[in-house]
């Protein structure tokens, strides 16, 4: 259980990693927008790809992410990738074909249409790990919150909700800690939760998550009273103790990622090709 | 079957950014039918140290053998290593949170029937553990949530002697219960202690350690910094300033009385009586 | 005026078992009180009660002339602080910073002067070089001080403690025990009251209050509760190591009864 460190907080002191969270949040979701652009050819679009690759590469190395841990995190991936790579092949296509196999046509379209979702998974991923190894969860929760403002007006509990997470948050190394010693008292009872039959291996399972739940309960219940007799009141006003401060660097990074998009996006829009106004065929 | 720990190292999360080092070259004999105590502050590798008796932890490197059975690290799936847990039982701190079954006597029986015992065989160990540890046989079919605090301790504890295990290692069995109840639960370990079973037992209760302890190991900062009897360890003023220790009441009124002259044995006091029968021979010797 | 004022208080979970029984109570302001109890006796059903988190079935509770209702429910917590036993399940901050701020934060205070409050009641506990520190990363000891930073930050009139060292390790324990002991002394108005079954701790208070079965059978100074051995040890409680030896003494016929002090004991003994 301790063993999971993907994706997790790491405390270094990167330039990404002293970014307001509101920003980082924004950022990643015009990434997230950017790496759904479609241009006007397969060419245009691995070279757009491309590109986005080179900036979300040069962001990891400073924010001292390693190759490595990213490709440790696709792993269990690859029966999805190969799954995708069947489905598109199967579906009939139009256009060139790369190989005809007793009257079985595998188009150039299957192969590139797999190519993009998977470096579209890549991506995503790199990306959403950059912002989770950077950003403490209090300060993500506390960006988002700040986000979802305007919501209050539609009466939406942003309060609350943010105040969920951050107690969820709170909670996660207690409740993994709590898991991995019940695993423990059950496998010194005799429970094998690596190997064994199903129903072996559901007796396991439950002989988990009946203590962890009803060890949960209690946490919360006594979690609820330790926070009511401190004065806390869900729908009376608080002050907060954490603000948020924008600096400079943050307007800068956020002219930064506008000057991206909004060229991708006139790339997009004008059906601009670089290869044929070079007059490079392909 | 003794146990040996020798070079054993044991990291967690090694190469990572919160690698951690918990054991750091341990090398200890504890021998067969001992009543140990393992004591030192929290975060000194104590519960590290014992979950390798029963392999739940593997070395990073170096070696622990128990019995015939051997653990380290480059044993990779170790498939004799499961009758090791039979042999071997581990209860963990507040073990009442590893309840689950819908009875008492089900739940004791989880571990019997986990290492094939059937049914039988599994109900019959079950209830002579539960017995053991002083629960009513009017509570057998009860759930295990309805009872009292104390009742579960029991309850769980009953769980791994129902696996009749050679080796009994507790993690502060007594935290949290009531002065009643600690020394009756003590007692029970006693008796077993006195029908062979080797235990170990974590704990901070310097009185525990006095009154029921043939050995100490004292941990500090991830090594082992002594091994000892109990009273050897309560003479030596250097170690427990140095580990932050405080000494049984006992030894400390002890130590006074022997510091203005009365001549007390120190190695034949265990506890409150045999104090006092010092005390009294002591006196008419004067 | 009284700290706590309680009258005829009945309380029950389920009809058929009352926890406590027609209890009635006084405590002086300043005080510093210990209640012990064994498992189950209803003493930390009585904590609760005291800071509303539970409702009493009748009678009456007064903090600070207050009647502990619905209505004053937040002037009563304005009041009270209390720290429980378990230091992980009161840790709400994801940090000792925002653990601290918590309680501020439900007052309103403005968030310029939290950082100086924070900073101050850090370094009151000792935690000041943990301030960004996650709670997995601290021992139970510095929770519970944690704790009681945070508590003692928004200056309560009533400081209960309810089983706060019964999950600590001796030096956790220790930690929590003398810090309560200097806010006491910095500030003599502070009364505290200790739910515990440890007997030296309770030992070093100003009055000891023994509860069973939700009944008070035993409230004196605990030179008088603890001359009544033969109640204690029906009701399963230990005594302290002085007493229990002068007792052991006794029937082997040295009485030292009439001395108090330990180190008078270990010179009669010499003589």
């Amino acid at each position: 259980m301790k063993e999971i460190a993907l994706g997790r907080y790491v405390p270094y002191n990167s330039l990404i990693h002293r970014l307001d969270p509101r920003l980082k949040i924004v950022a990643l979701i015009a990434f997230m927008v950017m790496i759904f652009f479609k241009f006007v050819s397969t060419a245009m679009n691995f070279l757009i790809y491309g590109i986005l690759a080179i900036v979300i590469y040069i962001m990891m190395r400073i924010a001292k992410i390693k190759l490595i841990t990213l490709f440790k995190s696709l792993k269990p991936m690859w029966l999805m990738i190969c799954f995708l790579l069947i489905i598109n092949i199967l579906i009939p296509s139009t256009g060139d074909v790369l190989v005809e196999i007793n009257g079985f046509k595998i188009y150039y379209n299957a192969i590139f249409n797999t190519l993009y979702i998977i470096i579209r998974l890549v991506l995503m991923l790199s990306l959403t790990m950059i912002l989770t190894s950077t950003t403490k969860p209090l300060d993500l929760t506390y960006g988002l919150e700040w986000l979802m403002t305007p919501l209050k007006l539609i009466r939406f509990p942003v309060h609350e909700i943010s105040m969920i997470i951050s107690l969820a948050l709170r909670f996660i190394p207690t409740l993994l800690e709590e898991t991995d010693r019940i695993m423990k008292a059950q496998s010194s009872r005799g429970v094998d939760f690596e190997d064994g039959k199903l129903k072996d291996k559901i007796k396991a399972i439950i002989s988990l998550i009946i203590p962890l739940f009803i060890s949960s309960i209690q946490r919360s219940e006594e979690l609820a009273n330790a926070m009511e007799a401190r004065g806390y009141d869900p729908s009376g006003k608080r002050t907060r103790y954490r603000k948020m401060k924008w600096c400079l660097r943050d307007t800068l990074s956020l002219g930064f990622i506008v000057i991206i998009l909004g060229g991708l996006i006139t790339l997009s829009i004008t059906s601009f090709d670089v290869f044929a106004l070079l007059g490079i065929e392909l | 079957m003794p146990i040996n720990f020798s070079h054993v190292y044991y990291t967690y999360l090694p190469k990572s950014p919160f690698e951690y080092t918990a054991l750091e070259n341990i090398n200890l004999g504890i021998k067969e039918g001992s009543f140990t105590a393992i004591i030192g502050h929290t975060g000194s590798g104590k519960s590290t140290l014992v979950q390798h008796i029963n392999a739940l932890l593997r070395p990073t490197s170096g070696e622990v053998t128990v019995g015939d059975f051997v653990i380290s690290s480059s044993t990779k799936k170790i498939k004799g290593l499961v009758n090791l847990k039979k042999y071997a039982g581990l209860v963990f701190q507040f073990p009442e949170y590893q309840l689950f079954e819908e009875t008492v006597l089900k739940d004791v029986a989880f571990g019997p029937k986990n290492f094939k015992e059937n049914n039988k065989v599994a109900f019959d160990k079950a209830k002579k553990a539960l017995l053991s540890v002083g629960i009513d046989e009017n509570l057998f079919d009860k759930s295990p949530f309805e009872l009292s605090g104390g009742q579960k301790r029991r309850v769980a504890i009953a769980g791994i002697i129902a696996l009749e295990p050679k080796i009994l290692v507790l993690d502060e069995p007594t935290a949290g219960l009531d002065p009643k109840g600690a020394k009756e639960m003590m007692n029970l370990f006693k008796q077993n202690n006195e029908n062979g079973t080797t235990i170990i037992m974590i704990t901070h209760d310097m009185n525990n350690v006095l009154t029921y302890c043939n050995q100490v190991v004292v941990m500090k900062k991830a090594r082992v910094e002594k091994v000892c009897t109990p009273i050897e360890l309560f003479k030596d003023d250097n170690i427990l300033h140095n580990v932050g220790l405080e000494e049984p009441h006992i030894i400390s009124f002890a130590k006074k009385l022997i510091k203005k002259g009365l001549n007390l044995n120190l190695n034949l006091i265990r506890d409150l009586n045999s104090l006092v029968d010092e005390i009294v021979k002591a006196r008419k010797n004067k | 005026m009284k700290a706590i004022e309680i009258t005829n208080l009945s309380f029950s979970y389920a009809k058929d078992k009352e926890i406590l029984h027609d209890l009635s109570l006084e405590i002086e302001l300043g005080s510093f009180v210990s209640i012990i109890g064994h498992n189950g006796s209803g003493k930390s059903t009585l904590a609760k009660l005291l800071v509303g988190l539970l409702e009493a079935n009748s009678g009456n509770i007064k903090i600070m002339n207050l009647d502990v209702n619905e209505k004053n429910i937040q002037k009563i917590r304005s009041k009270t602080g209390i720290v429980f036993q378990n230091p992980d399940n009161q840790f709400i901050g994801s940090t000792v910073r925002d653990d601290i701020a918590f309680g501020l934060e439900n007052r309103c205070i403005p968030h310029e002067d939290m950082d100086k409050i924070v900073n101050e009641f850090a370094v009151k506990v000792g935690m000041i070089d943990f301030l960004d520190k996650e709670p997995s990363n601290l021992s139970g000891g510095q929770k519970q001080r944690v704790a009681l930073a945070g508590i003692l930050a928004m200056h309560p009139d009533i400081l209960i403690l309810d089983e706060a060292t019964a999950m600590l390790d001796p030096k956790g324990r220790n930690e929590v025990i003398s810090l309560v002991k200097k806010m006491k002394d910095e500030n003599s108005n502070l009364t505290v009251l200790s739910i515990t079954h440890d007997i030296e701790e309770a030992a070093s208070s100003d009055r000891v209050i023994v509860l069973s079965d939700g009944n008070i059978i035993l409230d004196g100074t605990p030179k008088e509760v603890f001359s009544k051995t033969d109640e204690l040890l029906t009701i399963d409680l230990d005594i302290p190591f002085l007493t229990s030896l002068k007792n052991a003494l006794y029937k082997k016929g040295i009485d030292v009864a009439s001395i108090e002090d330990e180190d008078k004991v270990v010179e009669f003994l010499c003589q």
